[in-house]
């Protein structure tokens, strides 16, 4: 009787660490989705200081982002979006449009690629 | 450094709860599936020591899902026997009345030299004074010896010998253990006037069974 408890507290640990994570990491990528997206458009309507404000509240934000979501997801993928935020840093400081682009372009694919892996799909059982 | 110091810390408990969990067995006595399990764990915990980019979550979610795997079907196995059989397999007898069962051996896969190394394992240097044997799932083998090379007990002599019960610790490195007596229906004042009236101290064991037969070891001089 006390095995098949602790199998349902268990089971139970599981499934809340599962939808937890599940949660953190889709809310945590969509508010930095939604924050790559404003950048765009202001490095598209060329406003340069609302661009460097936001890159750096972006770059701010990330760090607390990263170590919640480091906790649920695998690390390289957050690693690989730290190294691209720096150089959209740089880019947007240098006045750089077409990189700057391409960062945030590279960034939005990179936080698609880890909301893809929570999902349940066939290709991951492969 | 400090991430693996950490992570090692923390799978360390958890296979060991996971373990712990899934009962008590020696590697030599698990079951297919339990071994399947215990090796399984070994490699799960690796993985995030191995290699800092995964979260420790995942080995850990990983382990604790194996024994919720096995927890589950232990259970099953019990109510079912259809389960055990397909999971664990069944004993086969390989000497029957005193007889190879050169089929059986077969289709278990053992030699005559795998069955006669196993019998030594079990203290039989001569296959023909085995009545039955039967390998176990777990690959023992167990042995019941010709009634004729059986070894004599009392019965066989009509001899009725005193009675004794199993001996528990009721003293232990000094520290009387207040458990054993409540299975024993003894009361500490017992214990301690036992010891008064032997002129017994500095006890590093008292064992006793339910008849009061006991066992004190006591304790060597201080080095």
């Amino acid at each position: 009787m006390k095995r098949i408890i602790a199998a349902i507290i268990l089971c139970i640990f599981v499934v809340s660490v599962l939808i937890v994570g599940n949660i953190v990491i889709n809310n945590q990528c969509d508010g930095l989705k939604k924050d790559i997206n404003e950048l765009k458009s202001d490095i598209f309507s060329d406003k340069t200081e609302e661009a460097n404000q936001k890159i750096k509240n972006i770059n701010d934000l990330w760090e607390s982002r990263k170590t919640v979501m480091s906790i649920f997801s695998n690390h390289s993928p957050l690693d690989n979006i730290t190294i691209a935020l720096s150089e959209l840093t740089l880019a947007i400081e240098v006045n750089d449009k077409n990189i700057s682009l391409v960062k945030c372009g590279e960034i939005s694919a990179l936080i698609s690629r880890i909301t893809e892996e929570q999902r349940i799909h066939a290709e991951s059982f492969f | 450094m400090f991430s693996t110091i950490m992570r090692t810390l923390v799978l360390y408990f958890v296979v060991t709860l996971g373990i712990r969990l899934m009962g008590k067995r020696q590697i030599g006595d698990l079951q297919p599936n339990e071994l399947v399990v215990t090796l399984l764990i070994s490699e799960i915990a690796a993985i995030p020591l191995q290699d800092a980019s995964q979260p420790i979550v995942y080995g850990v979610i990983a382990i604790f899902i194996l024994v919720i795997l096995e927890i589950i079907i232990s259970v099953l196995s019990m109510k079912f026997i259809f389960i055990r059989k397909a999971l664990s397999g069944k004993s086969v007898v390989v000497i029957k009345n005193g007889t190879v069962d050169q089929k059986a051996m077969k289709k278990v896969r053992i030699t005559v030299l795998d069955l006669i190394e196993l019998l030594r394992g079990q203290n039989v240097f001569d296959i023909g004074t085995v009545e039955y044997a039967v390998l176990e799932v777990n690959g023992n083998l167990s042995v019941l010896l010709k009634s004729s090379e059986r070894t004599v007990v009392n019965k066989d002599l009509d001899i009725k010998p005193k009675p004794n019960g199993m001996q528990i610790p009721v003293i232990c490195d000094g520290k009387l253990l207040e458990k054993s007596l409540v299975s024993l229906k003894l009361h500490k004042k017992d214990i301690k006037k036992y010891l008064e009236n032997n002129d017994i101290e500095d006890i590093f064991l008292m064992t006793m069974d339910r008849y009061k037969n006991h066992n004190v070891i006591k304790k060597e001089g201080k080095v």
